[in-house]
């Protein structure tokens, strides 16, 4: 069931409540609540979670611009990485994209940045969050992982090559080459209360194999 | 959006024993910071118990995370330091581009009588 939460006639943006999960019925519905506010002018329509569940502090999907967008919000202190793999299986799995295989490498590569977040990021405060920013378009996903935490880019950190690592048993250390061969692309940028990474991977023919 | 959780916590249980001695582990849930611990214990449990040859059917197992290729990494090297083996068997796409981007396939022993 789609209902119309709230509506800002000054940037033509709707605020639409979802309350049940995504699926074809939700699907459907939506693309007719689309329909309508397209027909009122409206260009940007935001669906926003009436109660978020288990550990997540905050999360929501938008769709506009024939984009669609999640936005997921988590707290630090929260040390089990679990609910993040749920939420971008379930993004992953609604995103629309066809092309597994990339889908399956972008949940796996997005899985270890987030935890290394959540395993090795020291907080700033003790309300501190990780923020994951999926956007899919047609054939890409980009987005954002910004955190709270004191500055550390994890791109620096020179890892083992794999052979290396094999010789030495080393349980850890393989989630940024992960996150660095299975995505397209990844940038660093150090803010002024936290960090940020930037990420994008291609779908179909233009991905990564 | 309703988060649906597809994860589960792993278990890995006996499935029985081929003709050529080799112990048949399967695999069922999600092989991240939470599974792979468990996953460590039972192959560690069986290789002190003297079985050194293993085979793992991952055919059920949905995800696996880089704390999971890990240790998978040490249990093999393990087993190989007393002259066993553990082959892995049912490894899904999402798993087996884990290990080609890791470049281990050619690490990993693959259960050649399933192929």
């Amino acid at each position: 069931m789609i209902v119309l939460d709230a509506f800002d006639w000054g940037e033509r943006r709707a605020f639409v409540r979802e309350l049940h999960r995504p699926g074809p019925a939700s699907a459907l519905a939506i693309d007719s609540v689309l329909a309508i506010l397209s027909a009122m002018g409206v260009e940007d329509v935001e669906l926003v979670d009436a109660e978020p569940e288990g550990d997540l502090m905050e999360h929501r999907w938008s769709v506009y611009n024939d984009r669609l967008h999640y936005d997921f919000k988590y707290e630090l202190r929260q040390k089990s990485s679990r609910p993040a793999t749920d939420y971008l299986a379930v993004a992953l799995a609604t995103s629309g994209i066809e092309d597994q295989k990339a889908l399956a490498q972008a949940r796996l590569a997005l899985h270890e940045l987030f935890s290394n977040v959540l395993e090795h990021g020291i907080p700033r405060r003790a309300d501190s969050a990780v923020r994951l920013q999926l956007t899919f378009n047609r054939d890409s996903l980009e987005g954002t992982l910004r955190d709270g935490c004191e500055s550390f880019n994890p791109l620096l950190a020179s890892p083992l090559p794999v052979r290396e690592r094999l010789k030495l048993r080393a349980r850890r250390g393989y989630g940024t080459e992960i996150a660095r061969r299975l995505l397209d692309g990844i940038e660093y940028r150090e803010l002024e209360d936290g960090n940020e990474i930037r990420y994008w991977k291609y779908f179909g023919e233009w991905a990564k194999r | 959006m309703s988060i649906n959780s597809d994860s589960s916590a792993l278990v890995v249980h006996a499935s029985g024993r081929r003709a050529d001695g080799c112990l048949l582990l399967a695999a069922r849930g999600n092989i991240d910071t939470e599974g792979a611990p468990i996953l460590s214990e039972v192959l560690d449990q069986h290789r002190f118990a003297g079985d050194t040859r293993i085979v793992l059917d991952l055919s059920a197992v949905g995800f696996m995370s880089s704390c999971g290729v890990g240790t998978l990494v040490a249990a093999v090297a393990d087993f190989r330091d007393v002259g066993g083996e553990i082959y892995l068997r049912g490894a899904n796409a999402s798993l087996q581009s884990v290990f080609e981007a890791l470049d281990l396939t050619e690490f990993f022993a693959v259960d050649a009588v399933f192929l």
